[in-house]
């Protein structure tokens, strides 16, 4: 197993936002996480990621213990994520934002660097816009941009939080062929999205959560059928036709 | 790179242009000079600080003010020379740096600045608890004569080391922007919890920073004493040191290595304009700062930027058209 979530739990004081999410994560599966706003989907990421301490549980990447393991160090162990928002080094460059991933998350020399920057530019579509500040970037260059960024620091899990999001139906055609694409060189995936069509498009497993729960686990199929995703997003037990 | 070439020549050539002043300029033009790349070095180190890792820091006068005492204690009573006695005043601040950091790096934002403030005044309280030795709230004075050979040549010795201090300072932050961890600095300006997912440890590179900016400001603070002679407590952990700084940034542009060149004009001609106002020209500064931080909080390097496009100190890593078009068929 690549990631192993056990029991993760999470509460701001009183206020429970992730209540014991337990599911496993095989290396080169694409796993979608589905629920209502509000349920818990992004803080969920940020616990993987390293961006807020869990209040109880535990993951395990890789079988490693992530309990205390800093941000950065997540990074460097081979966990990348892109943000709802994004949130570009604005006063760089479109490739000095990459060779941030790459000379920070991957290690290498600015020389070194180089090369992995092309190739992740290349294959977001970022290369003409080499020289650009970021600050100037569409909201699609935007969000190309961290998966750019997200890509060259060699991720073996890869956290999409809502990437789609805000983006017109022909733009996300665009973004998935290119997720398509990062799945085939073999990188796990967990995203988080809205737009299910998009993500049942992609994924092979989906886990919908509700208030922090776990709803329902299974292939997209299973889990839209499911009574208790039913309940949530249609409001109704379940529909029984004959 | 033909960027980098004509900023060293430009570079070489304000050196030696200001270097030459020592042969031939009189006192009092040398001495304002003096005053005015003090300036710029602890307003650049300040930049660096605030602008690019984030650290808004108040308590930048510690540093000055352990420098000063640094350099009195190295020269005066160990009786270093007067130069080993500049470089261990930023060894001293270096050093205490590091605490003062592991301490403050506990804080966040506001919090930080009024943390390093009190870590200052922690500072002066336990130069001044020293009435024996340091002269406690009095102070004391260097013995200058057995550090240079004449009046003349203490004033020509200071301005030499005020240029070779603005100018590295200059140099280092341009140096830095260009390497690792300045790209890694200017990240974290940007956002720094986007900067933690890529890799960053924002801790360490913050803490080379602090250090660096403590190291060079009680270099300065050293020049200062031996510029001022009497060294007092109150004026050398003064916090008006820090509110220069923040003046000169703002008003230049944070964030950029022009900002604080241009930042340290302006704040000279105002200040020889205001000078007839006493008290009321700190006022006066005061409100042109807010104003700006306001009306153009980008500084005037900012406003500069907006209408031409020019940068004197190159810190973007660009690539030819021609580069990029062969990138883009392969």
């Amino acid at each position: 197993m690549l990631l192993q979530l056990d029991n993760v739990s999470k509460s701001f004081g009183a206020l429970q936002v992730i209540n014991q999410v337990s599911f496993d994560l095989e290396e080169g599966v694409a796993l979608g996480i589905m629920g209502p706003n509000g349920a818990g989907k992004t803080t969920l990421l940020n616990l993987i990621a390293g961006d807020l301490p869990l209040s109880g549980g535990s993951i395990r990447f890789d079988g490693a213990d992530l309990n205390g393991v800093s941000a950065e160090q997540r990074c460097l162990s081979g966990i990348g994520r892109t943000s709802q928002i994004p949130r570009p080094f604005t006063g760089m460059t479109t490739y000095e934002n990459v060779l941030v991933g790459a000379m920070y998350g991957s290690n290498l020399s600015e020389k070194e660097a180089e090369e992995t920057c092309v190739n992740v530019l290349e294959q977001t579509g970022l290369l003409p816009r080499w020289n650009v500040e970021a600050g100037q970037l569409r909201l699609l260059e935007r969000k190309r941009l961290e998966l750019a960024r997200a890509l060259a620091t060699k991720p073996r899990l890869l956290l999409l939080d809502e990437i789609a999001g805000g983006l017109t139906d022909h733009e996300v055609q665009e973004l998935l062929e290119l997720i398509r694409d990062i799945r085939a060189q073999g990188i796990t995936i967990i995203w988080i999205e809205h737009i299910v069509h998009a993500l049942v498009s992609v994924v092979d497993r989906i886990v919908a959560i509700d208030f922090g729960n776990k709803l329902a686990e299974g292939t997209p199929e299973e889990v839209i059928n499911s009574d208790a995703f039913k309940q949530v997003y249609f409001g109704v037990e379940s529909v029984k036709l004959d | 790179m033909n960027r980098d070439r004509r900023l060293i020549l430009i570079l070489s050539i304000a050196f030696i242009f200001f270097a030459s002043f020592a042969f031939w300029a009189g006192r009092g033009t040398m001495n304002t000079l003096t005053e005015f790349f003090y300036l710029l070095a602890i307003a650049q180190l300040w930049n660096l600080l605030a602008g690019y890792a984030g650290l808004v820091s108040v308590g930048q006068q510690a540093w000055i003010g352990l420098g000063a005492y640094a350099l009195l204690v190295s020269t005066d009573d160990i009786g270093l020379p007067v130069y080993a006695g500049i470089v261990v005043a930023g060894l001293v601040a270096g050093v205490l740096a590091i605490p003062t950091a592991l301490l403050g790096f506990r804080l966040r934002g506001g919090y930080f600045a009024i943390g390093t403030w009190v870590m200052a005044e922690v500072f002066r309280l336990s130069v001044t608890a020293s009435s024996d030795w340091l002269g406690g709230g009095l102070g004391r004075s260097i013995i200058v004569n057995n550090l240079f050979s004449s009046p003349s040549a203490r004033i020509t010795s200071i301005y030499i080391v005020a240029i070779v201090l603005a100018f590295g300072t200059v140099a280092l932050t341009q140096y830095l922007m260009r390497s690792k961890v300045g790209l890694g600095l200017t990240a974290i300006r940007d956002n720094e919890d986007a900067a933690a997912s890529l890799g960053i440890n924002t801790y360490r590179v913050k803490m080379i920073i602090f250090i660096l900016c403590a190291v060079g400001t009680g270099m300065v603070g050293a020049l200062i004493a031996l510029n001022q002679i009497n060294i007092i407590p109150k004026s050398m952990f003064s916090v008006n040191w820090t509110a220069f700084m923040v003046f000169i940034v703002v008003i230049g542009g944070i964030g950029t290595i022009e900002g604080p060149i241009i930042g340290t004009i302006i704040f000279f001609l105002i200040r020889e304009y205001l000078s007839d106002f006493g008290e009321w020209s700190f006022i006066i500064l005061g409100v042109i700062a807010v104003g700006m931080m306001l009306i153009a909080p980008q500084g005037v390097w900012g406003l500069i930027k907006e209408r031409v496009d020019v940068e004197i100190f190159p810190v973007r890593r660009l690539i030819s058209a021609e580069r990029l078009k062969s990138l883009g068929r392969g």
